[in-house]
């Protein structure tokens, strides 16, 4: 079976075990059930994984615990940034005596070759980047806008960004909608299902 | 095939067959009939049947015997009415179809374990809607509604998310 079918499979039991198919649906299902052993693992398997979300501990911990990937990665990202910041100074440092007094003697001495309020300026610049960026790591993963959050977990996982990847049929939507407010305990919205 | 002289199965071969596919089994089960106990009495069953009739099966098709088995105890089950209406639209994972999954072993702790990783790496937006579909058990209408998105789009970022979850526990067994 390829990955596509599966997909396709896993995600029909899932309707099954969510109670989102119609009669007619679930009974049909229910009768590829009787012959097909892909069908009946998907069940099981499902059934394993929904089970164990609901055993995660989400109230004690809203969302669970970030990779740890995430602080190896953005603390590369603070070095890059710190690294960048020196270099700039750096930079500014070779750069401003010729500048401001392009036809001084060279003394061979660079503090006597920058004026203090100048070198000041720099070093405050650097420093505030450099002290900037820890301050933001030490709030772990959430120191990135929630944009930037999603961005990165694209980064992540290649295919995060792909709520687009599944586009959900109108027949599906307007299916669970209905099943919805059939069957279930809670009553459905009225609004706010725009685009069906 | 192992069969005891009295024309039934082994004892020690159910015995390794029930450690080997019990479980996965009982969660199939659970699956069909949103019930817990019924699904051990349909395990129940599907054993004894294997017991009684398991030797005439071929061994290198015997899991598929199985669920075959169980698939028929669960379906008689019904047509005894023994399931209602109410509980055929349960959800298979609430809390009146398992009881406390964990209590009654029906997920074992590194299966939690390893979804709980697999959870942490999804998309922020995948991992609100599968915690307001499984674990708070909202419809996602409703889902759609709090969120204020389009129902299509909780429902692409669920279908995204257990297709990660399972490509993430399938890269791991």
């Amino acid at each position: 079976m390829n990955d596509t079918r599966r997909e396709d499979l896993d995600w029909l039991a899932f309707r099954y075990l969510a109670a989102e198919l119609s009669p007619a649906e679930s009974r049909e299902f229910e009768r590829r059930l009787e012959q097909d052993q892909q069908a009946r693992e998907a069940i099981g398997r499902l059934v394993e994984v929904t089970c164990a979300v609901r055993g995660l501990a989400w109230d004690a911990d809203a969302q669970v615990a970030p990779r740890p990937r995430d602080a190896w990665y953005r603390r590369r990202a603070v070095y890059w940034g710190a690294g960048l910041a020196l270099s700039l100074a750096l930079t500014l440092l070779l750069a401003l005596p010729r500048r401001v007094d392009p036809t001084r003697r060279p003394s061979g001495s660079w503090a006597g070759a920058l004026p203090p309020a100048e070198l000041a300026l720099v070093w405050s610049h650097a420093r505030m980047e450099l002290t900037e960026q820890p301050e933001d790591e030490a709030s772990g993963w959430q120191w990135l806008a929630a944009g930037e959050r999603d961005a990165d977990a694209s980064v992540a996982a290649p295919s995060a960004s792909d709520e687009t990847a599944f586009e959900t049929p109108e027949w599906m939507v307007s299916a669970v909608l209905a099943m919805e407010s059939e069957g279930g305990d809670q009553p459905a919205p009225t609004g706010n299902v725009e685009g069906i | 095939m192992s069969a005891a002289d009295d024309g039934r199965m082994d004892p020690a071969t159910v015995g390794d067959l029930y450690a080997r596919y019990g479980a996965e089994l009982q969660r199939f089960l659970i699956g069909l009939l949103r019930d817990f106990q019924l699904a051990a009495d349909a395990l129940q069953a599907t054993f004894v049947k294997l017991a009684e009739q398991g030797h005439q099966s071929r061994e290198e098709s015997r899991k598929g015997w199985l669920f075959r088995v169980a698939y028929h105890e669960a379906m008689l089950l019904r047509r005894r009415q023994v399931v209602d209406e109410t509980a055929r639209r349960r959800t298979a994972w609430g809390r009146e179809a398992v009881g406390d999954s964990a209590d009654v072993g029906l997920v074992r702790a590194e299966t939690v374990e390893r979804v709980r990783q697999a959870i942490s790496e999804l998309p922020a937006d995948q991992q609100q809607v599968v915690r307001m579909r499984i674990y708070e058990e909202k419809t996602f209408a409703i889902i759609a509604a709090e969120l204020g998105i389009p129902l299509g789009t909780a429902l692409g970022r669920m279908r995204t998310a257990m297709g990660k979850l399972r490509a993430k526990l399938d890269e791991q067994r």
